[in-house]
């Protein structure tokens, strides 16, 4: 079922130069974006969100859609309501298993994803969830932020209680709705949206 | 390095010392020279605790050496977990300052009588060996504080804490890192107990007048470890993601896949992994003025490890890792950081294996002891083993001991060693390593990821499906030899994706002994190496019946993907053919 977007309440972070580093629980744990679904990841990642295929050839290691490891993302199927991790490359045994076209992929044989497009796969507006580890936070982060990400206000209200402080040093100027509004003022306004959606915006600001 | 101390503990009138060149043993360094020894001279039937057991601890070959990654610390023995050989190996300084004293090995015999505890300490003028017993039952930063007034700021430790003085199965040997603190741990299978059986509470190093160990030839030397430092520093693991995140950057990926045993490994995924993630840790460390990127000896160039800081900025621990993190935290349900930071100091003050002792508390959790996610409760239940309660033995022999003693089914361990945070139903080749490994579960005995460019067992297509055996197969070989390195295996990224470098490590190895190694003969270092430790562990009763998972795991599917482990023991016992 598609989220109720309109009436989604808008906080716009207004930063020197989009920085995802205040935001990294929330990329982590998963946002939604809206998105021209029932294609494959890399068209999505490359048409959609303007990501280019040198970046995700060097620096998109390893892919998870919906908790299955994906090797040929050319041929995995992103459709809507999916769930979709991105991560650069990861440590460990269990890291090297787990990457994409990686020497050790037949180990994880039983949660490898399944690449075959359907008959049914039209591609349409719709939204995933995203989540983004490793570097791919602090390096796509901004992309995301900048287009505007949904998330539940709970979340953006527990970010906030979390890591007030780097918030504070990272945003310029915050508005709700389009009102300025100060941290804690916003953390309240956020606890009585519950699980209520928030678009979250990271804007550059007019002085560069 | 070219000596051996051996130190026997029982002798009559007290210890006595004797310094042997290192002669048949050379060539051999780390794990290859601790399982060498232990399996030629301890007899594989006796009791680990006994006068006939040794413990050895050796250096890795290029240790002391100006080698980047070079101050991983072996230390072998039977164990008191496994019933089989053990090698569990540590960062921190020691290795480096006990190879630029000159020692190949220090090994601990026999056993004393009466109760008297003792410290060692070596310099460059010789060995003292001195009855301490103000030392008894204190925990390893109050042991490493007393050295550090006695003999200098400077000087490195190995030592243990209460588990390892009431010889507890769990029990970890502390190894102090650069700042001097005992906060690296040869933590696997009770060497701690080993240890303490040979009433040894401390032996303190200092390497004062000595210098860095020379290579036959030194600019061959140093072209290779600059070109061994690059490909580490341009990698994606070593050079980017370690030292952002350090190991616990494992977190998110292997909850997304289903992987991360969570409830005692009811679950595959733990909805509280993004507040106890590598990111998070890293984050919060930042905000707190304390280190999220920071080596563990001098050489290192990873720098996967980091300080933690309460939110006033106090020194807790240093950052947990990922298997510390996944035992302490999502295994036992709770989410919270610094509560999973303050159990890594108790851990590491009282001698305890991090990863035996998560899963412990998992078990007692399962068992109704206390609740899942009561982080205060895990907290009690850890502070009682270093008080010595009946409840504090208990938990403290490990996750077996736990399992048996509350009736528990679900007790995830193989060979009595409590298993690393990787589910085997989820990502199965993993689970091959954890059955037939001679260590028992331990996730390190197939971490040599760079098997293609060792050329052990041929290449392997990435694009096509191999057995899961052989693939563990290979890369327990390859992981046994880098052990023997001395080189910490996170270098094995950048071995399996940039052949210079491995290449450079083989340079590295050949300049400094002015030998001809190729990588045919690091396979068979690896190979001679298993075959001597599954053979002890054959003598010491340990058969193939033992390279077997928990039943549950063939029985109970882990969600979300619902799989369970279904490779056959005839599957699992062609591990070993080679």
């Amino acid at each position: 079922m598609m989220p109720d977007f309109d009436h989604a309440r808008e906080v716009r972070c207004v930063m020197e130069g989009i920085d995802a580093g205040p935001f990294t629980s929330i990329l982590q744990g998963g946002f939604i974006v809206r998105c021209r679904t029932g294609r494959t990841i890399e068209d999505l990642l490359t048409q959609d969100f303007g990501i280019t295929g040198e970046y995700l050839e060097r620096r998109l290691s390893t892919v998870f859609l919906e908790g299955q490891c994906v090797d040929d993302i050319g041929a995995a199927v992103a459709r809507t309501g999916a769930t979709l991790a991105l991560s650069s490359a990861m440590p460990g045994l269990a890291g090297a298993t787990l990457r994409r076209k990686g020497a050790l992929s037949s180990m994880r044989g039983s949660i490898t994803h399944n690449e075959n497009s359907r008959p049914t796969d039209v591609v349409a507006d719709g939204f995933i969830t995203l989540k983004l580890f490793n570097v791919l936070s602090g390096e796509l982060g901004p992309i995301f932020l900048a287009r505007g990400i949904y998330v539940k206000a709970s979340e953006l209200a527990d970010l906030l209680a979390m890591r007030g402080g780097a918030f504070r040093r990272g945003c310029t100027r915050l508005t709700m709705d389009d009102r300025p509004v100060d941290p804690e003022t916003l953390l309240n306004s956020l606890g009585g949206l519950g699980s209520g959606l928030v678009r979250l915006v990271g804007a550059r600001s007019a002085s560069r | 390095m070219d000596k051996i101390l051996r130190i026997n503990m029982g002798a009559q009138g007290g210890p006595k010392l004797e310094e042997a060149p290192v002669g048949e043993f050379a060539g051999l360094g780390g794990r290859g020279l601790t399982s060498t020894i232990v399996a030629r001279e301890v007899p594989p039937t006796c009791h680990p605790l006994s006068q006939e057991n040794k413990l050895v601890i050796a250096p890795g070959l290029l240790s002391g050496t100006t080698a980047a990654m070079s101050g991983r610390l072996s230390i072998g023995c039977k164990s008191p977990l496994t019933g089989g050989i053990k090698e569990s190996n540590s960062g921190g300084q020691p290795s480096q300052v006990l190879a630029r004293l000159g020692y190949a090995a220090v090994i601990l015999e026999g056993k004393p009588e009466g109760d008297d505890l003792y410290k060692i300490f070596v310099n460059k003028d010789g060995v003292t060996i001195t009855v301490d017993n103000s030392l008894k039952m204190l925990g390893n930063y109050a042991t490493v504080e007393k050295m550090q007034k006695e003999f200098g700021e400077t000087v490195a430790c190995i030592s243990i804490g209460q588990a390892g003085e009431m010889k507890l199965a769990a029990s970890s040997i502390a190894c102090t890192d650069m700042e001097g603190r005992p906060a690296r741990h040869a933590g696997r299978g009770g060497v701690g107990a080993v240890m303490g059986s040979k009433g040894v509470k401390v032996i303190v190093l200092d390497d004062t007048g000595m210098s860095v160990r020379q290579p036959k030839d030194p600019d061959k030397f140093r072209e290779a470890n600059k070109i061994f430092v690059d490909g580490l520093r341009k990698h994606g693991v070593t050079g980017e993601a370690l030292p952002a995140y350090g190991t616990n950057v494992l977190t998110n990926i292997l909850n997304e896949a289903g992987g991360y045993p969570t409830y005692n490994f009811r679950e595959g995924r733990f909805a509280g992994a993004s507040k106890i993630s590598g990111e998070t840790e890293a984050a919060l460390e930042f905000d707190r003025g304390g280190v999220p990127t920071h080596g563990c000896h001098r050489g290192c160039v990873i720098r996967c490890s980091g300080i933690y800081n309460d939110k006033d900025g106090h020194y807790v621990s240093k950052q947990p890792e990922y298997e510390t993190v996944w035992a302490h935290g999502g295994n036992c349900g709770i989410d919270d950081l610094d509560k999973i930071a303050q159990m890594d100091f108790i851990d590491d003050d009282t001698g305890l294996d991090t990863i035996d002792m998560g899963v412990a508390i998992g078990i007692a959790m399962e068992a109704g002891v206390i609740k899942y996610g009561d982080s205060d409760g895990a907290i009690s239940l850890l502070k009682e083993v270093g008080k010595g309660t009946p409840m504090g033995r208990i938990l403290g022999s490990g996750a077996a001991v736990v399992g048996k003693v509350f009736g528990v089914e679900r007790v995830p361990v193989v060979k009595g060693q409590a298993m690393p945070a990787y589910d085997p139903r989820a990502v199965k080749g993993l689970g091959v390593t954890y059955a037939t490994s001679p260590m028992g579960a331990d996730h390190t005995a197939g971490y040599a990821t760079a098997t293609n460019i060792l050329k052990v067992g041929g290449y392997v297509d990435p694009l096509k499906a191999q057995g899961q055996v052989d693939l563990s197969r290979n890369l327990q070989i390859a992981t046994a030899a880098i052990d023997s390195t001395g080189m910490c295996v996170f270098i094995a990224f950048a071995l399996l994706d940039l052949p210079e470098t491995f290449e450079a490590l083989l340079d590295m190895l050949n300049a400094f002994y002015g030998i001809n190694l190729n990588a045919d003969n690091v396979a068979d270092l690896g190979k001679t190496i298993l075959k001597l430790e599954r053979d002890f562990n054959n003598r010491a009763g340990l058969t193939k019946e033992q390279d077997r998972l928990p039943a549950f795991f063939k029985l109970q599917q882990v969600p979300p993907h619902n799989v369970t482990f279904d490779i056959t023991d005839e599957e699992l016992d062609q591990v070993f053919n080679f």
